[in-house]
């Protein structure tokens, strides 16, 4: 009987430093970093990164980028095979390029091995779009954004207007609210990345697409052109600066209340409640996309995943932030500090929706979501560059619809031989 | 007698108003820097432009909280300081050389120099960058120092060998016959004058490096980020955090600004003297 | 033995100075001339190192071909020029203007002195945030005060494809003629005032005075300011990334920032590598003109 008792504590004492090992986590003691765009959810995760520490003892260094900069950083980066950062955020279109040349981690054999750990039913299917390309899943879902139509609802409502629903009456109503110093819309118009991406919210409007059924481009499809012409002669109701525009501008022109419409992500939102940020607070509602007139609706869908890099020395401890990341409740704080959902429980949480009641909107546009009306190929940020440029051109005058998307399209055919 | 006097007194008033003028012109963009720098975000952009306010040090509070400014600072003070270290010590010694030794072939290795200067340095940023990658160097401060010092070795040089052929040679003359060597006469007669020379070559070196952007956007890595970097991290999708920007704006320029203040006399001394040897 | 070290170390000529340059010479070596030659190397495959399964091909001449014929490249080397001349010339007349304003007893020349140097030991990528937050066509104080005044600024003067290159010309100004003033009014401040004397008892009036004596004697720093500030506006690039990223339309497209978006963005390394030494042969042609110019210069003493 003492003998037993002997074993027992001698096997406690043995089993007890592993008892705290355990709560301190394998990873315990190494360092990850984290190169995220300078979005809302990149304060979320800093200020998660210390409760990650305490729990895993891994300490974690999110450094936030600038939109081109964390292009110019992840490429350099993985051309360079230097192992800068650990976790990169991946924008939903780079998906496919970022895959085909993998410069990240394929955690789909990780996701189907923990698949019941991350109760993988409960994320919305559109988010895979973050980072799936194939059979791979070169990120996991970091934040969903739904394209939604940000208005001033007390304007609206002073002056008897009704929420637009089709792109006739958005003309409409756009031209009756600009007026006394007020522009009724407000877009990105600055050459690049921004004129090029909030014009296809416009070119989804229209039902249009930049590439057809069997993958190949069709810029220059009548209907991308209407839409085209369509975006450009919004600009008159926009504040004259807009042909400059970043999404920076864009949103602080709505916040100030100088526009009364703009089409945008979801996560801009919750700043248009911030008083030290926001003349608008309380006074805004969001929307769907006009569609052009006998166009089913669509639900623009975006927002960035997160990945490993396949340098890193860490991708087991990166993994293990991923997989903590994505639990329930980190995930509503997470939510709750600045961040985007993936997951419905999130969307459907009652606290959730007492402090963001727009989430209802935001998880019916999840639903029927579209996320590749931005084509998530390889060719992506060539398409991107070319059209960023001849779409600030028809903005600006220089160019009509017809001949920019022609020429658009006559440079990006050759790359999908 | 009168008349005259007015009219004196009249063009003195107007050289001096067309003074405040152009100083005006100048200084407007540092005072409104300044200024944002102090203001809360919201008055940043008021319509009229608000000249007077109630300063806060709320933006360079955030800053130290919520930004690595203090590590990109040191970042910043390490290239700058490794840069100029190496600049100056390549520079001074070719610009002695080339000083000491005029010759058709000297003033053609004078303005080789000059011409590496001329070359934009994206032309030699993307080999250099496979170079730095095929070294392994890639995002440490070498890579950064490396090749700002090619740029500011061939300034330095130039600098120096004004500044060398505007000292007289007597003392190294006399200290050649005394039984020196080349190398001594430099070491103990013409270093130890070449004190203003020197200072000039490493202010410049010093603010060209401090100010670069181009190359560390390239070259560095997450641990060596300086304080230009840091600047663009304040661009978000949802709002360009214009005070952010100018409290680090802040930070990055007032130590040039304030070494350019105090020791002005080098600064543009060192660029005449190097005009007037051609 | 000492006397034949002494002889050889003072040897003038060619092998005197390469000691000394050596060092410096052998690093320029190794970090610069490797480099242009490599990229002169590399500007004759089809290199793109974001895909690193793609075989790089040897394309002889095809590169250059290909930079000739692209519209973008075209317009920006014309937006280099445009850039180069603008501002080169005004500066140089301006900075000019004001060295002599300031080429009288003053108080406070001083400070005055001072204050000019705050510009130019600015960081350029401040002065480009600074300046686009000013030209900001709602909010800016640039644009505002230009309403004011009764301008139509459309969508702002960088807003406006025919304004854009010209609002940049003017922050390179704004940063750089106290550069080209402070070193005019240095030469002017140096040199002999009997010269002056001379020529006012001969008859002479200010402007004649000005013309003909003090800008010949000018002369040299003019030559070095003008080197000096054209060897760093060919290398244009902060405020074109942080403003305008070569908008509107490509009207501030110029050749650095093409070349890096190429280059380094989109890892097209063997066209960018072509495009650059275009550049090279571009700025050396310049540098070709100048050393003609400084040659006949040294030749006047």
């Amino acid at each position: 009987m003492r003998r037993h008792i002997l074993w027992s504590i001698a096997l406690a004492a043995i089993l007890a430093p592993t008892y705290f090992a355990a709560a301190q986590g394998p990873h315990a003691g190494t360092e990850l970093t984290a190169f995220v765009v300078a979005d809302r959810f990149a304060g979320a995760l800093q200020a998660l990164a210390p409760r990650f520490q305490d729990e895993t003892g891994i300490r974690l260094n999110i450094v936030p980028q600038g939109y081109p900069e964390l292009y110019q950083r992840a490429i350099a980066d993985f051309v360079g095979g230097t192992a800068e950062g650990d976790l990169y955020s991946v924008d939903i279109m780079w998906s496919g390029e970022w895959a085909q040349a993998s410069h990240l981690v394929d955690l789909a054999p990780l996701i189907a091995r923990h698949a019941d750990e991350i109760d993988v039913d409960d994320i919305m299917p559109v988010m895979w779009n973050l980072g799936g390309w194939g059979a791979q899943q070169i990120a996991f879902p970091l934040a969903g954004y739904a394209g939604v139509l940000s208005h001033n609802r007390e304007v609206f409502e002073a002056e008897g207007i009704a929420v637009p629903t089709t792109t006739a009456e958005w003309q409409e109503v756009a031209a009756r609210l600009t007026a006394d110093g007020r522009h009724g819309i407000v877009m990105n118009g600055a050459r690049g990345a921004p004129v090029a991406q909030d014009w296809m919210y416009y070119m989804l409007a229209h039902g249009g697409r930049l590439l057809d059924a069997d993958g190949r481009p069709t810029i220059n499809a009548p209907e991308n052109v209407a839409a085209l012409e369509f975006f450009a002669s919004m600009f008159a109701y926009a504040p004259p600066g807009a042909s400059s525009y970043a999404w920076g501008d864009r949103e602080l022109a709505f916040r100030d209340g100088r526009a009364m419409m703009q089409m945008g992500w979801s996560t801009g939102v919750r700043s248009h409640n911030i008083p030290e940020m926001s003349q608008v607070v309380g006074k805004t509602a969001i929307g769907e996309l006009p569609m052009l007139a006998g166009v089913p609706q669509a639900n623009p869908f975006g927002g960035w995943g997160i990945g490993i890099n396949r340098r890193s020395p860490h991708q087991e401890a990166a993994w293990s932030f991923i997989l903590w990341l994505s639990q329930p409740e980190i995930r509503k704080e997470f939510v709750r500090l600045g961040g985007e959902p993936i997951r419905r429980s999130t969307l459907t949480d009652p606290d959730i929706l007492a402090e963001f009641p727009w989430y209802v909107n935001v998880l019916k546009s999840f639903e029927t979501g579209n996320g590749n009306f931005r084509p998530r190929i390889p060719q992506y940020s060539r398409m991107q560059e070319t059209l960023g440029l001849v779409v600030n051109q028809v903005v600006i005058g220089e160019l009509s619809a017809q001949e920019a998307l022609d020429r658009a399209q006559a440079q990006l055919a050759p790359l999908f031989r | 007698m009168n008349r005259h006097r007015a009219a004196r007194l009249a063009r003195q008033l107007a050289i001096y108003l067309l003074i405040a003028l152009v100083l005006a012109f100048f200084l407007m963009p540092i005072v409104w820097l300044f200024q944002t720098s102090l203001k809360p975000s919201r008055d940043a952009f008021a319509i009229p432009p608000m000249w007077w306010f109630s300063p806060t040090w709320a933006n360079f509070e955030r800053m130290f909280a919520t930004t690595r400014v203090v590590e990109y600072l040191r970042n910043s003070l390490i290239i700058a300081s490794g840069t100029t270290a190496l600049s100056v010590a390549l520079g001074l010694l070719a610009g002695y050389g080339l000083a000491r030794h005029p010759s058709r072939t000297s003033d053609g290795l004078a303005l080789a120099m000059l011409a590496v200067r001329m070359a934009p340095p994206v032309a030699m940023l993307i080999p250099f960058y496979l170079m730095m990658r095929d070294l392994g160097l890639l995002g440490s401060y070498p890579a950064v120092i490396l090749l700002q010092s090619v740029l500011n070795t061939a300034f330095v040089t130039w600098l120096m060998r004004g500044y060398f052929l505007t000292l007289p040679k007597d003392m190294e003359e006399s200290a050649l016959i005394d039984g020196c060597n080349r190398f001594q006469a430099f070491l103990y007669v013409a270093l130890p004058m070449a004190g203003p020379g020197v200072a000039t070559g490493a202010i410049f070196a010093f603010t060209l490096s401090w100010n670069d952007f181009l190359l560390p956007l390239i070259l560095s890595g997450r641990r060596t980020r300086p304080l230009t970097l840091g600047i663009l991290e304040a661009f978000s999708s949802v709002e360009i955090a214009w005070s952010a920007i100018a409290a680090m704006s802040v930070v990055t320029v007032l130590p040039v600004v304030l070494i350019g203040l105090l020791l002005q006399r080098y600064l543009i001394r060192g660029l005449t003297l190097g005009a007037i040897r051609g | 033995m000492m006397r034949r070290t002494v002889r050889w170390w003072t040897r003038a000529g060619r092998v005197g100075s390469l000691i000394w340059v050596a060092p410096a010479l052998l690093f320029m070596l190794a970090f610069a001339i490797y480099p242009v030659g490599y990229s002169l190397y590399i500007s004759l495959f089809d290199y793109h190192l974001i895909d690193p399964t793609r075989e790089q091909v040897f394309v002889g001449l095809a590169n250059y071909v290909r930079a000739f014929g692209d519209q973008v490249f075209l317009v920006a080397i014309r937006n280099t020029l445009l850039f180069v001349v603008m501002a080169i010339g005004t500066q140089m007349l301006l900075g000019l203007g004001i060295a002599v304003l300031l080429n009288r007893e003053l108080r406070g020349i001083g400070i005055i002195r001072s204050l000019l140097l705050v510009p130019l030991t600015l960081t350029p990528l401040v002065v480009a945030l600074v300046w686009g937050a000013l030209y900001n066509a709602d909010f800016g104080a640039v644009s505002y005060y230009l309403k004011l005044l009764g301008l139509d600024i459309g969508r702002g003067p960088v807003g406006e494809p025919r304004t854009a290159l010209a609002s940049l010309v003017v922050i390179d100004i704004w940063q750089w003629t106290p550069l080209v003033a402070l070193m005019l009014l240095a030469g002017l401040q140096a040199q002999n005032q009997e010269l002056f004397e001379a020529a006012r008892l001969d008859g002479a009036n200010g402007v004649q005075q000005f013309l003909h004596i003090a800008l010949p004697l000018l002369r040299p720093i003019l030559i070095v300011a003008l080197l000096i500030r054209t060897m760093d506006v060919f290398k244009l690039f902060d405020s074109v990334y942080a403003i305008t990223g070569g908008g509107p339309g490509s009207a501030t497209e110029v050749m650095n920032f093409y070349i890096f978006k190429t280059g380094l963005t989109f890892f097209d390394m063997g066209y960018a590598a072509s495009m650059s030494t275009l550049l090279l042969v571009l700025i050396s042609f310049f540098t070709a003109i100048y050393i003609r110019v400084i040659g006949r210069t040294e030749a006047y003493g």
